[in-house]
């Protein structure tokens, strides 16, 4: 009982946001579907829990979008993984969706608080 | 390259990257699992735990690859295969449903593809001309007769004046003698204006068709052979024109031959003489007033409407009856489009056909649709097992489609079979006379038509198992074997729609059956039975050469072993054309050709009455004293009787017909109307007068005999022959055959919408028992706790059988409501009988009883025998 209140409130995933997300964790570098899952939840602070599954729709979905790329390598413990790393196309697809993202938030924050803007 | 190596290049590389994506898919998901596994070993979990948690956090790895495949574009196609292969796993697994599914879908998609076979040859595919779409056909009329055929002179006015059309041809039926293996025998031949082939677009398979040069008098004879005679009488001789043959006596050179597909409309010929040269001069075709048989084509300059054809035909026809007012005063020209002329009739009766044929197939439809959703309920857990395992709800859908598109596509298979074996009876039996017809067949058109009606009744039975799971919740709410609420309202529809269309389809056979009984009971005027006409035409000679010649013949043929009596008449009964002329009565005022009434005019030998076995009302029959010296007399029918004197006797009064060869006759008897244009049209007026007193060149000899016809026909050819072996003879019909096919249409009507009306009438008794058989095992419980009760057997029958009969009851109110407005679409086909016809519906609505609780009876007396500890047991 006690160790679920002391857990953060999770969150359900807004449609779309999974995608950038991934694109966001990618900017620092090539990683794998596994890497991408627990960096996300690690900067989310581990509010976002997202079903780890749904991870490699999105990113099939993203590689035939071109945003990103795939690629075998072999892994510090010598194991065999997939790699997607951002593509040109992506960096740009990122900034776009980061600029909408802030906007929205925003326009959200100045509905949710409108006292702070007076 | 070849074909294949194509086709290899361009999918394999497609199969093997699909073949790899999956095995990447299943390593990336592989590591994923282990890495999670591994990152949770080294927290300090146990490693049974760390590999559930990992799979938990992962969430369905299923359905992970499922939606992660539906990202790969190209798995369209490869997902259809995989429902297929499981859809076809899944059928296999319940032969018995297939195999009646199958065969259900057979019977309805069959029957529509063999009608659209035909419909296909008569009405779709284009006649045998070169844009067909622009011929007219061309008649003339007055006031009292609608149908005239062409005059000579009017015809060769309207080619010279008109402004519409590219040219203008006729033809006239014709018989000449030619000879088939040295002998003499009588082809259809069609006298032509040169112009014909021009019209119709012809072209020669051999040699050259006819020139204008060929059409004047005087010119050098010349013959076109149709396809057939060519093959058949001339051996197919390549090197044909140039050559003579013997038409009628004469040597004529051939100038050519046509191609096989080539047919005249309407008519058929084998030889085609130019018209102009042989009959220009003559009398029957210099008289204006004189309609000599010709029938009028003309192609439409490109771009010219049938309106404005029209119109430029009605000023040349105001002209020429300013011009000539004696014969063209009233007289009118009738444009038609040809393809209207000659698929007119014809095209309401089969679209009729291939309604009820539509309606079989939905019935079809109908009864596989209650097998599936019976199926389908039985399978809930099923569907519930693989939405648990993370099928999407458009994937059941999908499954559910699949499985209904193989069934029919299986019914659609043999379902061509059977069309492909029923086409030539089909055909066979058809009255339609129609080009293309003959070859109706399955060819590419009809198996698309097959794939498409396959197809589309897959969808509609295969909505009604996916309707009603839409109102059943896909997990395990429902018991095995239930059915929702919902699922059965929408069962009882389909099973009100099965009544109402197996009582439309049993109404309308009724009503045709009806008519075909109607029909074959009118009175012809005549006695049939045994009686046969020998078509004998005697070709040139003097009239009273001719005369002695079928006096001789006749002569001949009453004293053959077996003949009771024989005479010989112009016209017989039910041949379909006769001589027809303006005739005034003496008593009435003479008024201008273009207002007087027209009579039948037919020639006939003294015994011909008796023969035909129609006895006079009244006066007498002519006698061999009537010669053409004596006084000119005539025998006329009970129309023109009346119509001469309304009250009071005919006998005695003076008629004027004005073409007859004595224009004034003297009545001497009445008899009966006997019909002469066939069974179910009305009489005409018809006068008779002695052959003796108009001498003509071809008549028809009937025979009464006393036995059955074939042998009978046989010795009465050849005693016709000794009299003069050159003398070929045209036909030999049976007048009893005659009004059989005289309700050919019909008959075909009733035949079909029968036995389309039988197979609904089983598949809705077949629906009616499977329903309620499935009430009965559903209510099994209910029943036994009933009986349990003490209720007696009987009620429980009667229960179940009200039940049955309640639907059956709203069926039938919406079957009679539908047969009420669709029977109106019969109205042409039908004879004596009324589209609302009561005894019709009522005969109709009482079989379709009767199906309905025969077909409930094994259920309702399963139920009533329900053993109530077996019935609670069982739960």
């Amino acid at each position: 009982m006690a160790a679920k209140e002391s857990k953060p409130a999770r969150i359900e995933l807004l449609q779309g946001t999974l995608d950038m997300m991934i694109l966001r964790t990618l900017q620092w570098g090539p990683q794998h579907g596994h890497g991408i899952g627990q960096a996300i939840r690690a900067s989310s602070l581990d509010a976002l829990q997202i079903e780890h599954g749904s991870l490699y729709p999105a990113l099939h979905r993203l590689r035939k979008q071109g945003w990103i790329e795939a690629e075998w390598k072999i892994t510090e413990n010598k194991q065999r993984a997939r790699y997607y790393r951002l593509t040109q196309r992506g960096r740009k697809q990122l900034s776009a969706e980061e600029s909408r993202w802030n906007r929205m938030v925003e326009a959200i924050a100045r509905v949710m608080k409108p006292a702070s803007s007076s | 390259m070849p074909r294949w190596k194509q086709i290899a290049e361009r999918y394999l590389p497609w199969i093997l990257r699909r073949g790899r994506e999956e095995r990447e898919l299943d390593e990336e998901i592989q590591f994923h699992l282990q890495q999670e596994q591994s990152l949770r070993v080294e927290r300090g979990e146990a490693a049974t735990e760390a590999r559930q948690a990992a799979h938990r956090d992962f969430g369905n790895v299923r359905r992970v690859k499922e939606v992660t495949r539906e990202t790969w574009s190209w798995t369209t196609l490869e997902s259809i295969l995989r429902d297929g292969r499981y859809a076809l796993r899944q059928l296999r697994r319940a032969p018995g449903f297939s195999a009646v599914a199958i065969a259900t879908l057979a019977l309805g998609i069959g029957a529509n593809s063999a009608i659209f076979s035909v419909v296909d040859a008569v009405l779709l595919k284009p006649l045998p001309y070169p844009e067909a779409e622009r011929l007219v056909s061309i008649h003339q009329a007055l006031p009292q007769a609608s149908y005239l055929n062409v005059s000579w002179p009017d015809f060769i006015d309207w080619r010279a004046q008109n402004r519409v059309f590219d040219d203008i041809a006729v033809f006239q039926p014709n018989s000449v003698k030619v000879r088939e293996n040295g002998e003499p025998i009588m082809a259809p031949a069609a006298f032509v204006s040169a112009s014909l082939f021009t019209v119709l677009g012809t072209k020669p398979s051999l040699g050259r068709l006819l020139s204008p040069e060929d059409d004047r008098p005087g010119a050098p004879p010349v013959v076109v052979v149709g396809n057939s005679f060519w093959r058949r009488a001339l051996k197919g001789d390549p090197d044909l024109t140039g050559k003579t043959i013997e038409i009628a006596g004469y040597d004529v050179t051939v100038a050519g031959v046509l191609g096989p597909e080539f047919s005249l409309p309407q008519i058929e010929a084998d030889v085609y003489l130019p018209i102009g040269r042989m009959m220009a001069g003559s009398e029957s075709f210099t008289d204006r007033a004189n309609h000599p048989g010709l029938m009028g084509v003309a192609r439409l300059r490109s771009g010219v409407t049938l309106d404005r054809a029209r119109a430029d035909m009605n000023t040349i026809m105001s002209r020429l009856a300013q011009a000539y007012p004696a014969s063209n005063r009233g007289e009118s020209v009738k444009l038609a489009l040809l393809p209207d002329v000659l698929l007119g009739a014809i095209r309401p009766e089969l679209l009729m056909l291939f309604g009820a044929a539509a309606l079989v197939l939905l019935l079809a439809c109908a009864n596989v649709a209650h097998l599936a959703m019976a199926r389908a309920s039985t399978r809930q857990r099923e569907f519930a097992i693989r939405g648990s395992l993370g099928a999407g709800r458009r994937r059941l859908i999908r499954q559910l489609l699949t499985e209904s598109t193989l069934l029919s596509l299986g019914g659609g298979v043999i379902g061509v079979l059977l069309a492909h074996w029923s086409i030539a009876p089909l055909v066979r039996l058809s009255p339609y006379q129609a080009p293309g017809l003959a070859d109706a067949h399955v060819d590419s058109r009809v198996l698309l038509f097959t794939l498409l009606v396959s197809l589309v009744a897959a969808l509609v039975f295969g909505c009604a198992p996916i309707v009603q799971a839409a109102y059943t919740r896909l997990n395990f709410a429902l018991r095995e074997g239930e059915m929702s609420r919902a699922g059965r309202r929408f069962r009882s529809v389909l099973f009100i729609a099965e009544v109402a269309i197996a009582l439309v389809l049993a109404t309308g056979a009724g009503l045709l059956l009806r008519s075909v009984s109607a029909l074959l009971n009118v009175d012809p005027g005549f006695h049939a039975e045994h009686l046969t006409a020998l078509g004998v035409v005697r070709n040139g000679g003097p009239a009273d050469r001719n005369l002695q010649y079928f006096t001789d013949a006749v002569d001949r043929v009453a004293h053959q072993p077996g003949v009771l009596s024989a005479a010989s008449v112009m016209c017989p009964p039910l041949s379909g054309t006769c001589w027809t002329s303006p005739y005034w009565a003496d008593s009435q005022s003479v008024t201008g050709n273009g207002q007087r009434p027209w009579t039948a005019l037919n020639m006939i030998t003294p015994g011909y009455f008796s023969t035909i076995q129609t006895p006079l009302i009244a006066g007498r029959a002519f006698m061999d004293s009537d010669t053409a010296g004596t006084r000119p007399v005539a025998i006329v029918n009970k129309t023109m009787a009346s119509r001469m004197t309304p009250s009071g006797s005919a006998v005695g009064k003076l008629l004027h017909v004005q073409w007859a060869a004595h224009e004034l006759l003297e009545v001497v008897g009445v008899v009966p109307d006997v019909k002469q244009f066939g069974v179910g049209v009305p009489v005409m007026p018809e006068v008779y007068v002695p052959v003796a007193q108009m001498p003509v060149s071809f008549m028809t000899v009937v025979v009464r005999s006393t036995a059955a016809s074939g042998a009978a026909s046989q010795q009465a050819a050849a005693a016709i022959r000794s009299v003069d072996k050159e003398q070929p003879i045209k036909q030999v019909t049976a007048l009893s055959e005659t009004i059989l096919n005289s309700a050919g249409r019909q008959r075909f009507a009733a035949l079909l919408l029968s036995m389309f009306g039988f197979v609904a009438l089983t598949l809705a008794a077949v629906g009616i028992s499977g329903m309620m058989a499935y009430t009965v095992t559903r209510r099994t419980r209910e029943l036994g706790i009933r009986i349990a009760l003490g209720a007696r057997r009987t009620e429980v029958l009667a229960l179940v059988l009200r039940q049955g009969m309640l639907l059956v009851s709203f069926g039938v109110l919406a079957g009679l409501g539908l047969a009420w407005m669709l029977t109106k679409l019969v109205r042409n086909l039908l004879y004596g009988v009324q589209p609302h016809d009561i005894p019709t519906f009522a005969g109709a609505t009482v079989l379709l009883a009767v199906c309905a609780v025969a077909a409930c009876i094994l259920p309702a007396w399963r139920a009533a025998h329900v053993d109530p500890i077996e019935a609670l047991r069982h739960e």
